[in-house]
């Protein structure tokens, strides 16, 4: 399968790293890290085996608060208080055809248009954040919807930190009906076997993320995250399992 | 299992840097990390006339030295001396250039023994006269800061006094407290570490608490202490 889905833009993202407050470095300075990652992902479709890919990790953070990481998320930090974080935010989408696979045959075309949306995140002390993000879902036309909490430990060991997080996301039924419904025949007329799920719970989210800093350029990852998906999206014909489970590990550079 | 394989050769990997790390009797601290953590005192825009900001390393508990303790400012061309004070402060060079070079603090010590912070504190007097007023105001400006950047422990604290701290053979360690009608009284002098909270290190120090004096009056110092610290309880 060559295109990754919805359900990881839907899961929970902490593509907002901590202390992104605008005005924080230089005018004109960055931090940029480039690197790669090894990943293992549950199979998302019914029949697909275990997938081990290997994915770039880039995030770049700019002086004025713009945002850039991996899997095409961008966003702009608009907030110079502290312990909160707000702006738009993009998200670049990848195409699905119901002819990629057998298993999406009778689904809807997803085309790659990008998603906005707006994020804010609030500390809540002791380094335990608030995150939520709405996103208006340009190609199904409608809403998606995350939030969670992120708690990070700085030093569980000389240079390497701890975050944990936990999450939902829900969409509406536009939105779930792109992704997970499916219709026999050409899709105008409905079917016995179509599955049209309504909006609702998408997924609940919790992942485990470690950084080891080994010196100031080089930095070692290592990360798992599990999705159980809302009933909506589980009960999909082309879903493969409700929990969907995926380990990675990486290693980049900050230049 | 080329999952697991890959896996292990990471694995193996920080293993090897992670042992060639420890022979290096240093510990270091991301420069671009620390810029963006003591920007926050420059950007600060209410009232802190009365506070200071440093970069300070302390001991995370009481085994271990600070006799030697050198800081530097490395790149791959220079090294820049940051010298610390009697109880592990800095100024802290803000620079675009090192930023932009990604470059890093470094102190002469075995990884994880010393936390590296911001720090704030208050204000000495070169005259050695304070009024208790602005030390109340010096206090609360404090308090204001570290709400500010969400310190979560001040939740519900108040401030109290302040404390003044000395070197433990400074025989001119003293402070008063001087009444409205010129009386003085001196306050009493404890054994203890220059900041609350800290792990480490014996001072004489001195505390002025609010409370137990009147409002108006004046705290007169003998000679110059080396850290103030507010009293926040």
């Amino acid at each position: 399968m060559k295109k990754k889905f919805l359900v990881l833009c839907l899961a929970a993202r902490s593509a907002t790293a901590q202390d992104i407050g605008t005005g924080l470095m230089p005018d004109g300075s960055a931090d940029t890290y480039v690197g790669a990652s090894l990943r293992s992902s549950s199979p998302y479709l019914k029949g697909d085996a275990r997938s081990i890919s290997v994915v770039p990790v880039l995030h770049i953070l700019c002086a004025n608060g713009i945002f850039i990481s991996s899997f095409g998320t961008a966003g702009w930090q608009l907030s110079d208080t502290p312990g909160v974080e707000y702006g738009p935010l993009f998200n670049s989408r990848n195409e699905r055809a119901p002819t990629d696979s057998w298993q999406l045959a009778g689904t809807q075309r997803i085309r790659g248009t990008p998603d906005a949306g707006v994020f804010f995140n609030y500390a809540l002390g002791d380094a335990l954040w608030l995150r939520s993000g709405l996103t208006y879902d340009s190609n199904a036309r409608g809403l998606a919807f995350s939030a969670g909490v992120q708690k990070t430990w700085a030093r569980i060991a000389p240079h390497q930190n701890l975050t944990l997080s936990l999450g939902l996301s829900a969409a509406n039924g536009q939105v779930m009906r792109q992704q997970y419904g499916v219709t026999s025949g050409d899709g105008n007329a409905p079917g016995p076997g179509d599955y049209l799920p309504n909006g609702g719970l998408a997924s609940v989210n919790a992942g485990i993320d470690w950084n080891w800093a080994f010196n100031r350029n080089w930095l070692l990852n290592g990360g798992a995250n599990v999705s159980h998906l809302g009933a909506a999206a589980a009960d999909s014909p082309f879903i493969s399992q409700p929990n969907l489970i995926r380990y990675s590990a990486g290693l980049a550079y900050r230049f | 299992m080329r999952f697991r394989s890959v896996l292990f050769c990471i694995t193996l990997m920080a293993h090897g840097l992670a042992q060639a790390q420890a022979m290096v009797e240093s510990d270091w601290v991301s420069y671009r990390d620390a810029y963006r953590q003591m920007i926050w005192f420059e950007k600060y825009g209410k009232p802190k006339q009365f506070l200071q900001s440093h970069y300070r390393v302390r001991l995370r508990d009481a085994n271990g030295s600070t006799d030697g303790l050198r800081l530097t400012l490395d790149s791959k061309s220079a090294h820049l001396d940051l010298p610390l004070d009697a109880v592990g402060r800095a100024i802290f060079p803000f620079s675009k250039a090192a930023y932009d070079d990604n470059v890093q603090l470094t102190l002469n010590r075995k990884a994880g023994q010393f936390k590296f912070e911001p720090w704030v504190s208050i204000v000495s007097r070169t005259d050695g006269v304070y009024d208790a007023a602005d030390l109340r105001v010096a206090c609360e400006q404090m308090l204001a800061y570290l709400r500010y950047v969400g310190a979560a422990w001040v939740n519900g604290k108040a401030c109290t006094g302040v404390q003044f701290a000395y070197a433990k053979n400074d025989s001119d360690a003293e402070v008063r407290f001087r009444k409205a009608d010129h009386a003085l009284q001196p306050l009493a002098v404890r054994d203890g570490p220059a900041f609350p909270g800290d792990a480490a290190g014996v001072f004489k120090t001195i505390a002025y608490r609010f409370a137990a004096f009147p409002e108006a009056g004046q705290i007169v110092t003998r000679s110059m202490p080396l850290a103030i610290a507010a009293l926040i309880e």
